[in-house]
């Protein structure tokens, strides 16, 4: 009897030890994706100062350089993002994403109301949460704002940093 | 606890009914290590059935990113060189343990009655296993992979009567593609692995209806199997078989393992800085371990296609047969092979037993021995020293350097078109080739271009731009390495007026000193500040001092006439466009350049480009005084004619090119504004200036 289970003990043990040789490299590749953090965003020119009318929101695309994997995309779009000027001077950016659950929101002109086609999220144009009693807005924040400047080499070119943000949090979380 | 949760357990699925159908096996005679390889077969199996799903995750087919993916896998992912490594050698360790297995049962004649069913199960299992590998082969998309498999597939397409459609069934359209390795992908995924678990449940299920076959020959059995004696105590499955089963298992693992860590593919010349141990061990592939990985499939690129090792026999089989009979070595003696060995059991019916045993023997030791014997034939005359050995072991050497190329062009990122465009746009590949076509017809480059140094009409291009390259020019313009084989003779004329003069002066080395300034200066191809701040180099000024009267520099200088070239960001990719595409502009050579104009004229802008060229011709005409003689305008024509040369040459050859030039050896991508004629902007602000 002691030799079966010396027998059974080193099949057990020889399997244990094959799983954790096989298993934990496979968590590991599994969990790859940990590697590929989301790239902070640059700068990029999306339009001219003269093209935008004063309180009418523009939508533009952001494009630059996307890496998704193994493919290098030189010059791509990504993301789109709302521009509004304020004034003779100032422009604010707003990406398109929903802060609920990221569809794209629409310009509705006849309101002039920033409005999530699915599930009915709502800012004002200047990018607020609308907030009165007896409407239910699931979106759970303002907007998210854009960093957004004038080129300045050439005071004529809007500039916006794209980012992605977390979903359905209170304030604004860069996606990591 | 434990225990009753299992008595749950079992009450409600009586799963202990079925763990012990499964372990508790008599085996009379007892265990032996001969019996471990079929379940050594069911140990790899299982193996390249989790690590097949775990590259399933990453793994991408389609004719863009098949290569790409398995590049990611292999350099790139956590273990992804572990996984497929795994993967790559469990396949060959199958077809290995396949042939062991194959040649233990006939030996011990358990292909006889009444296991006949059992192994034409086995033989199926061998089938579907071959066909795995075949499919496996492809998966990569790499060249290996790429012109192996279309042997295979051509050899159905020479089958007499349907060959030609069949071919076109299992291709999925005329010719390889997406649908070529989507269907390989459903077969080695989807459809053979399902197949066999089937097959093995069921050779397992008729092996335990007739349980192991302990009268083997070499015991010299004597009457019906099952009468035989039966050395040693009997024993069960569990723990005494199993314990030998698993060791072998591991073994065999080991092997494999080995066989990954050892390490058969690319290494990265110059991995990331900075890496943790984990990061090391996690991304060894990088490091050249695990399975191979050969250069992205190209049909426009040639490759000494062999099959895998296994199939070499084969191969080699088929050299033997020319023509017409061609079909005797990649049909008929292989499936022959196949009927012989699916008949073999009907020989062990009543008084043939013996007779069935022995020849079942003869018959897979032959084979064994044939394939062994095949083998080594292809591999010895593939290593001889004939001329096609050394031709192929060339385009091996050659193959594989491309295979590297790809591996480490790959890391800075494929383009989205598909990895096949690495080499295709690689500047050290391409580029090279390309300045050999457009280029070396007059300019040298090093002592490797032109073949014929007799042809050569102008400068050596090597190490063009550098400092060292400058430097030299100064030293000497009308050098063979330089100006030497052209007419340009006033940079020569105005040194040795220079030189003479600083040695009258006695300020030779401090004239030297100058150029080694200046060199060094224009060697960082210097362009005017963003922020304006004026550049106060030693270089800056020396090029003020001698260079600019003739040779502008950010709109100054370059006054005498005629001027010498701009310098505006000398030797930099846009002074080295403008250079190719309008070598006759006024920030060149004006109308004393003989270099044409390499220009697309095919293109989206070959209509402005040949309007380009034709307003660089009048703009020339127009120097010319009305009152000109008509021999003044003939000639003058003919001199127009030899400075506004065009030569057909796409955007994309051009910036291959230009990189290749200029050593910056990164993939163009195409996409960046490399389109038209170049920005004359200078020469305009100038026009301007005199109107």
């Amino acid at each position: 009897m002691q030799r079966r289970s010396f027998l059974k003990w080193v099949i057990h043990g020889l399997g244990a030890l094959f799983a954790a040789l096989l298993g934990l490299p496979a968590m590991a590749f599994l969990l790859d994706a940990r590697n590929r953090p989301a790239r902070a965003g640059q700068l990029k020119t999306v339009a001219r100062l003269n093209d935008l009318v004063e309180g009418v929101p523009h939508q533009v695309v952001v494009q630059e350089t996307r890496r998704d994997a193994w493919t290098l995309h030189p010059n791509d779009v990504i993301g789109r993002v709302w521009l509004i000027r304020r004034d003779k001077e100032a422009v604010d950016a707003f990406t398109t994403v929903c802060p609920h659950l990221g569809c794209s929101v629409n310009f509705e002109e006849k309101n002039k109301l920033f409005i999530c086609p699915c599930h009915g999220g709502t800012f004002e144009i200047s990018g607020q949460r609308v907030d009165r009693p007896g409407f239910v807005n699931p979106a759970p924040r303002n907007m998210d704002r854009l960093e957004c400047r004038r080129d300045p080499t050439d005071p004529e070119l809007i500039q916006v940093k794209y980012q992605n943000f977390l979903q359905g949090q209170p304030t604004a979380i860069p996606k990591s | 606890m434990l225990g009753k949760l299992r008595d749950w357990c079992d009450h409600r699925t009586g799963y202990r009914r079925l763990v012990s159908v499964l372990l508790i096996e008599h085996i009379p005679g007892g265990a032996k290590w001969r019996y471990v390889w079929g379940s050594c077969l069911v140990f790899v199996f299982a193996v390249q059935l989790i690590t097949g799903v775990l590259l399933m995750t990453a793994y991408s087919p389609s004719d863009s990113t098949a290569w790409a993916s398995v590049y990611f896998i292999q350099y790139q992912m956590d273990f992804g060189w572990l996984i497929r490594g795994l993967h790559h050698f469990g396949s060959q360790a199958m077809v290995v343990l396949l042939g062991v297995h194959m040649l233990q049962v006939v030996i011990a004649g358990a292909h006889l009655p009444p296991r006949e069913v059992n192994w034409w199960l086995g033989l199926g299992l061998l089938g579907s296993v071959l066909v795995l590998s075949l499919t496996g082969y492809l998966l990569p998309w790499d060249q290996k992979g790429y012109w192996a498999t279309q042997v295979a597939t051509n050899i159905a397409g020479n089958l007499p009567g349907v060959g030609a459609w069949l071919q076109k069934i299992i291709v999925g359209g005329p010719a390889y593609g997406h649908h070529t390795l989507m269907r390989f992908y459903a077969l080695h995924v989807g459809i053979l692995p399902p197949l066999i678990i089937v097959l093995i449940i069921a050779h397992l299920a008729v092996f335990r209806r007739h349980g192991v076959t302990t009268t083997s020959a070499w015991e010299g059995a004597k009457g019906r199997e099952g009468e035989g004696v039966t050395p040693g105590a009997d024993s069960w499955f569990w723990p005494d078989q199993a314990f030998k089963d698993m060791v072998a298992s591991m073994i065999i693992f080991a092997v494999m393992l080995g066989l990954v860590l050892y390490g058969f593919g690319h290494k990265i010349d110059s991995p990331p800085q900075g890496q943790s141990f984990y990061d090391r061990v996690a991304r060894a592939g990088q490091d050249g371990k695990g399975a191979n990985l050969d250069a992205p499939a190209d049909p426009s690129r040639a490759y000494p296609a062999r099959p895998e090792w296994y199939f070499l026999s084969l191969f080699q089989l088929l050299k033997f047969f020319e023509g017409e009979q061609e079909i005797i070595g990649t049909v008929a003696i292989p499936n022959g092979t196949l009927l012989l060995l699916a008949l073999l059991p009907l020989l062990g019916y009543c008084r043939m037993r013996r007779f069935g045993h022995v020849f079942g023997i003869l018959v897979v030791g032959g084979l064994a021995t044939g394939a062994v014997t095949l083998t080594a034939l292809a591999i010895a005359e593939d290593h001889s020293s004939t001329e096609a050995a050394r031709k192929f072991q060339d385009e091996l050497k050659n193959a594989d350097e491309l295979a590297h190329r790809s591996v480490q062009l790959a890391t800075a990122g494929i383009p989205a078109e598909g990895p096949v465009l690495l080499l295709r746009r690689d500047p050290l590949t391409e580029g090279k080739k390309l300045f050999g076509q457009h280029c070396a017809s007059c300019h040298a480059y090093g002592s490797e271009l032109p073949e014929n140094q007799k042809m050569v009409t102008a400068s050596n291009l090597e190490d063009f731009g550098t400092q060292e390259w400058i430097r030299k020019l100064l030293e000497n313009p009308a050098s063979p390495e330089y100006f030497g084989h052209t007419k340009l003779r006033r940079m020569q004329n105005w040194i040795d007026t220079t030189r003479s003069k600083a040695r009258k002066d006695g300020k030779e080395g401090e004239l030297e000193k100058e150029f080694d300034d200046v060199a060094a200066w224009l060697a960082g191809r210097p362009r005017a500040n963003t922020d304006k701040k004026p550049d106060l180099s030693p270089g800056r000024q020396s090029f003020q001092k001698r260079c600019q009267r003739c040779h502008s520099f950010e709109n100054e200088g370059g006054d005498s006439t005629p001027p010498g070239p701009d310098f505006t960001g000398y030797g930099d990719a846009d002074w080295v466009r403008l250079m190719l595409m309008s070598p006759n502009s006024h920030l060149r050579y004006s109308i004393r350049n003989r270099m044409p104009a390499f220009r697309d004229l095919e293109g989206t802008m070959g209509e402005i480009n040949r309007l380009d060229i034709k307003q660089i011709r009048d703009r020339f005409r127009k120097e010319l005084a009305d009152d000109a003689s008509e021999a003044d305008k003939k000639k003058k024509e003919q001199e127009i004619a030899e400075a506004t040369k065009v030569i057909q040459l796409s955007d994309i050859e051009r910036e291959l090119i230009i990189r290749f030039l200029l050593k910056d050896y990164r993939v163009v991508f195409g996409g960046e504004p490399i389109s038209g004629p170049p920005k004359e902007k200078h020469e305009n602000t100038k026009g301007e200036n005199s109107n």
